[in-house]
């Protein structure tokens, strides 16, 4: 089980990070908890003491969503399920409800953070496709020379591998900016063992934009993740769709070569044959929820369907 | 051999310091690619005298205030130091629901949680929503539909059932809500897929269906 001497929850960022300062560095912060307790538990990590944990889910900085810059900020404190009732999160991250409601449970998602899916770091982490479709931006604090030193990290460069991140230990993560994606239509395929609660085989995140006519891609946004170390956008993909009118023969098109994405050290041939599926079904769905052409919705759902 | 009585250890003593070895010999090795980031930092293994912290919240109207050891679960708090033993611990890991609880009007599974997490909150278990001689709605349907067989997992699922009909309220869409930003219909995919954190091993989920479908007053 997980154990500590003390339990920290600071009101607001520089009591947090005065408390790590004043510690002997052997501390975890803590929000959902929801990754951290199973991974305490008889076989797995067993008994773990931590001397001290800081709750950070009181942070203001990190429970706060609003508009910034032309941009939207997510408090790395948001649980999961704020991506299905939070209005403005709705409309301004389309594609994010639609991981919400393949990530864990209602249950754990009304626990579970965004931010803590981005710091654990799991090459299955649901929430990070989506992010990246969204150019996500991170931004950390920590205390260097008695001040607070806050930096922003892209999220492709803030995920260095599996379990791996730009954090340092004592930085904490307060949050996520990303692009507002308004207008456009998003998209969340997922394959595990069972609908509920389960690690990721292979998870995508699409985001596109279409011209008023609903036949021609002006952006699209991909992201593949579970077939490697970390989650990737799929420029290739991207680049041959963007701007072009919404054919067959494209979609076709931008399916080959999808399965050089599949670097996973485990079941490899089904990764390789899900891939490309994914594509075109998350592409699919997404061109029908950016108010697609019946036309343009027929071709990419025959294509979908194979 | 020494008795029980002589080392003045309970049974979970013995069974965390059993553990507590188990885990000097595994811990390197347990750990696979998807906990890399929970195990990195500063960790060591237990040892030594549990700490204290306190912590207030309210039960089911009652307000209490604890001195728990800062391990504790919200699930084991509710059970072993408020004898509010309705909620159930099944997996003890988040995946089979039967520790649904409901904090601050939304569901969660309160054996993922530290009790220490949950300071000020308000907390609705099984025991908050009815009793035998005034049953909440839901409780009266999951009787007269025979909602369970062994009973296990019905604490969780009607406090989970509860909140659900809240959300679908609230319009939160679910994974087979075809439009995510319609209002949702409870129709039966709506409910089994919104119940899919709580499992029955008796099988007893068409029953289930039933006594939530008839407290929600739509037909399945």
């Amino acid at each position: 089980m997980l154990s500590c001497d003390t339990y920290l929850s600071p009101g607001s960022l520089d009591d947090a990070l005065a408390a790590v300062a004043a510690s002997d560095g052997r501390f975890r912060f803590v929000a959902g908890a929801t990754d951290l307790l199973p991974w305490a538990r008889e076989g797995r990590a067993g008994d773990v003491h931590v001397p001290l944990l800081v709750d950070i889910s009181g942070i203001p900085d990190l429970r706060t969503i609003e508009p910034r810059d032309g941009r939207i900020w997510i408090g790395a404190a948001t649980p999961f399920q704020r991506f299905l009732d939070h209005p403005e999160l709705i409309r301004l991250m389309p594609g994010m409800p639609d991981c919400a409601v393949w990530f864990a449970d209602n249950q754990i998602r009304e626990s579970a953070t965004i931010g803590g899916n981005l710091v654990n770091a799991s090459p299955s982490g649901d929430g990070i496709p989506p992010l990246l479709t969204a150019n996500a931006t991170i931004e950390l604090a920590a205390l260097r020379d008695g001040a607070i030193r806050r930096r922003r990290v892209s999220l492709v460069d803030f995920i260095k591998g599996p379990g791996q991140t730009e954090a340092e230990h004592d930085e904490i993560l307060l949050g996520v900016e990303c692009d507002t994606l308004e207008g456009y239509g998003g998209a969340f395929e997922k394959v595990g063992h069972r609908r509920s609660l389960v690690i990721a085989v292979v998870c995508l995140s699409a985001v596109v934009r279409l011209d008023p006519s609903g036949t021609r891609f002006e952006d699209v946004r991909v992201a593949i993740g579970g077939v490697g170390p970390v989650a990737r956008r799929m420029t290739d993909v991207e680049q041959r769709l963007i701007g072009q009118p919404i054919t067959a023969e494209l979609l076709r098109a931008c399916l080959v070569g999808c399965e050089q994405f599949v670097m996973s050290r485990t079941r490899q041939e089904y990764r390789k044959l899900v891939a490309p599926g994914f594509v075109a079904r998350g592409l699919a769905n997404a061109i029908e929820r950016a108010g697609g052409s019946p036309d343009a919705c027929g071709i990419a759902k025959e294509i979908a369907n194979g | 051999m020494p008795t029980f009585g002589d080392l003045k250890l309970s049974r979970r003593d013995m069974l965390m310091g059993t553990a507590a070895t188990l885990a000097l010999g595994n811990a390197p090795n347990t750990a696979s690619a998807q906990d890399a980031g929970v195990s990195g930092g500063a960790v060591a293994l237990a040892a030594g005298t549990p700490s204290l912290a306190k912590v207030s919240f309210t039960v089911n109207g009652a307000a209490h205030d604890l001195n728990l050891d800062t391990r504790t679960t919200l699930l084991d708090a509710l059970r072993e130091h408020l004898h509010l033993t309705g909620s159930k611990k099944g997996c003890d890991q988040g995946q089979c629901g039967a520790c649904t609880v409901i904090v601050e009007g939304r569901r969660i599974a309160s054996c993922l949680s530290l009790a220490v997490m949950h300071q000020g909150d308000a907390i609705t278990t099984i025991e908050g929503l009815g009793t035998p001689d005034n049953m909440h709605p839901m409780q009266a349907a999951f009787v007269k539909h025979d909602g369970y067989q062994c009973g296990y997992c019905t604490p969780g699922q009607i406090c989970s059932a509860v909140a659900m009909l809240d959300e679908i309220k609230a319009g939160m869409p679910s994974h087979v809500t075809a439009d995510l930003e319609a209002t949702p219909q409870l129709t039966n995919a709506e409910l089994r897929e919104r119940m899919s954190g709580n499992i029955c091993r008796c099988g007893a989920y068409s029953n289930i269906a039933e006594a939530i479908t008839e407290v929600a007053g739509s037909p399945a």
